[in-house]
Parts: structure tokens; sequence; C-alpha cells
């Protein structure tokens, strides 16, 4: 299992756009996916527990996954967040 | 996780214009899913029998793989519609529906068709909260039935 901190970076947060891409993404891979906001953490790969986050911009989450590609899973989720879910903004 | 070949197909059913509405709604989240959700809205000038009509052309054009129709109220016309439309085997119907039920049933729309209807169900029912002044992450999830009158239900 590898777990890493990022901040959230896109002005809109974790909205439903944002978090359905995270949740495609981590769903295209085998491990578990993990998206933790102090105690709370929830499923990666479902959307509404991605939502019931409420992560804003500024927020810092922990992303963890455990199994099978989860190094690639971990960066490829890693990517999507820096890159603001392709939002520019 | 079992997965189909042909992922299910969402096919909302609700009062004009309300199907069109949420199925912009989830394209916008999921822009690439506008294969596989489709809506029909249920206008108060047509009658039933010409909306199960059109309803089951609709239907009729899945390939193969299950559908999961959604409708908004029980006991209206789109539920009483979609109740004659759906065989139970290859189609099944959940009413009640909202945007987290929607969001949930097009993320999980390759699980069995029996599954989904399960994922709608708790998708919808979790959807449905209270929002406190205090960040939504420290709220308590809520009860069934807060009061406890379960005997009454």
């Amino acid at each position: 299992m590898i777990q890493t901190n990022i901040t959230i970076s896109n002005r809109l947060g974790l909205h439903a756009r944002a978090s359905a891409k995270l949740t495609k993404l981590a769903g295209s891979f085998p491990c578990d996916v993990w998206i933790a906001r102090g105690d709370r953490k929830v499923n990666a790969k479902s959307i509404m527990g991605v939502m019931m986050l409420a992560a804003g911009i500024g927020t810092e989450v922990r992303i963890e996954t455990d199994g099978a590609s989860e190094q690639a899973a971990m960066d490829a989720i890693l990517a999507l967040i820096q890159d603001k879910f392709g939002e520019g903004e | 996780m079992h997965r189909n070949a042909t992922p299910n197909r969402i096919f909302i059913i609700a009062h004009a214009p309300l199907a069109h509405a949420l199925r912009q709604c989830v394209l916008h989240v999921f822009p690439d899913s506008g294969d596989g959700v489709m809506a029909l809205d249920v206008q108060p000038n047509v009658s039933p029998e010409e909306t199960l009509a059109s309803a089951r052309i609709i239907l009729q054009q899945q390939r193969s793989g299950g559908t999961l129709v959604l409708t908004d109220v029980f006991g209206a016309t789109p539920c009483n519609v979609a109740q004659r439309l759906v065989d139970g085997v290859r189609s099944k119907l959940v009413t009640g529906v909202n945007l987290p039920m929607l969001l949930r049933t097009v993320t999980y729309r390759h699980e069995a068709l029996d599954a989904l209807v399960a994922r709608a169900v708790v998708g919808g029912t979790q959807g449905v909260m209270q929002v406190a002044i205090t960040a939504p992450q420290n709220q308590a999830r809520r009860k069934h039935d807060p009061d406890e009158y379960n005997h009454q239900q």
C-alpha cells in the first residue's frame, strides 16, 4: 500500500465533473484506491463518496492505492490532480 | 466485480422537462456517456398509450445488455407507463430518480442489472440529507428514521 498527500489546486475543487474524472480513472485500475480528507476516507471509485468529501481548492487530501498496479494508479491520479483535472484553472 | 460485456443502458422516463434535463446534467458530468443514457419526457397532453408506444421504440433500440428504467414518482403517469414497459428480466424499474442516483448508476452501469438496481436505490437515498452549516464531512449520516417511528411505516 502506498499513500501520498496532495493539495486540490483547481478553482472548483472536487466538484461533480472533477469527481467523475477521478472515479473513472481510479476505476480503470485493478487495485483499491482510496481518497481521504482528515479522518474521512472514501472509495475513490465511487463518485458520490468522492463528492461527499466536499474538498475545495486548497484542501489537502490523502490518496491511498493498494494492490496490483498501485504505483501506476498513484502516478495517474496525482497527475490528474496536478493537471487541475484538465480544467486549466 | 461482475462486468457485462455490454453495459446496461439507463432510460429516464419522467414528467417533462425532467427526463431530458436530468440527461443533460449527466452528460455535463460524464460527457462520453451519451449512448448509454436515454430520456423520454412525458407531456401532459399526450395519452399514456402514446407515451408507452414512444417508450417501446426507444427500448427496442437496445441491441444487447439490460436497461435500467428510472422514473420520478411512484403512482404518476410516467411510472405507470414504465411499469407496463419493463419485463423485470432485461429491463428493471426504480422510481424516485434524482441526480445522485443517476450519477451513481452511470458509474456502475457495467455491473449486472440486479446489482445496478441496488446501486440506484442506495445512491438515491444517500444523496438526500440535511446540509448543516458545518462542513458536510463532519455531519453524522442521517438515520433511516431519526424519530424512530418505524412502526408507523
